[in-house]
């Protein structure tokens, strides 16, 4: 087998490659052109927009008391608190006068929805209707007695009458 | 703010007063707006008493907090 002429005399692996041309093994990493390659010097610098931080301050907690008046951003937007077992919200926030004011929420449970129906509750309306019921009944009432009177008084007045023209009748005919 | 801002804010209360009734930023919050509307009014009482609010809903001792501040100022 004839041999290829070492073109590479350092290099042991051309025997190992037979059918090897070393014409293409000059380049074996063909560069790119140097204008193809993105360069970052080229690049305009992207505006950053400042980023708004659209959301609520506040945070959960096990229990409130563990937080304190650091908590409570001073900024003049208050802060929401809610407790991990969802059973109460406080909105903490600084007012003017330099304390904090806390706002609790809780939530409207069946059982809390019941307990407010057992309250006494005034219904105005209701009191209205009772109160134009009553208003007829007494003026009802005292119509009757009126009439009642009334007619006692022209029974009295009649009989009166009769007496007397009774008297009047024996006078005569005693005569 | 730094100290020479406080320091000049010391010396003349009106000027800085003005310029913070000017900053937006500022007079969006209610407490600060009622601080410098006290300080324009001359209300020395009632920035003492939110001062005193303060320093109770964040565990500070006001006395405690005033001594530091004139120690801080070289004030007697």
């Amino acid at each position: 087998m004839a041999q290829y002429p070492n073109y590479y005399p350092n290099n042991n692996m051309q025997q190992m490659y037979m059918g090897y041309t070393p014409m293409t093994t000059v380049q074996q990493y063909p560069q790119y052109p140097q204008q193809a390659i993105p360069q970052q010097s080229q690049f305009q610098p992207q505006q950053t927009i400042p980023q708004q931080i659209i959301g609520l301050n506040g945070r959960y907690v096990d229990d409130f008391n563990t937080l304190s008046a650091n908590d409570v951003p001073m900024d003049g937007n208050g802060a929401i608190f809610i407790k991990k077992d969802k059973s109460e919200i406080q909105l903490k926030n600084w007012t003017a006068n330099g304390t904090i004011a806390t706002t609790c929420f809780k939530p409207i449970t069946e059982q809390n929805f019941e307990n407010n129906i057992n309250m006494p509750q005034i219904n105005l309306n209701g009191l209205y209707e009772d109160m134009r019921a009553l208003r007829g009944e007494i003026a009802e009432r005292f119509d009757r007695l009126e009439k009642s009177m009334t007619n006692s008084t022209n029974h009295t007045t009649n009989s009166m009458a009769k007496t007397s023209v009774s008297k009047i009748k024996k006078e005569t005919e005693a005569e | 703010m730094n100290m020479m801002q406080l320091l000049n804010a010391l010396q003349n209360p009106q000027q800085f007063a003005q310029q913070m009734m000017n900053n937006s930023q500022v007079m969006q919050n209610p407490m600060a707006k009622n601080a410098i509307q006290m300080l324009q009014k001359g209300d020395s009482q009632g920035i003492e008493n939110m001062a005193r609010n303060l320093c109770k809903e964040k565990g500070i001792d006001p006395d405690e907090m005033m001594k530091q501040f004139k120690q801080q100022l070289n004030i007697r």
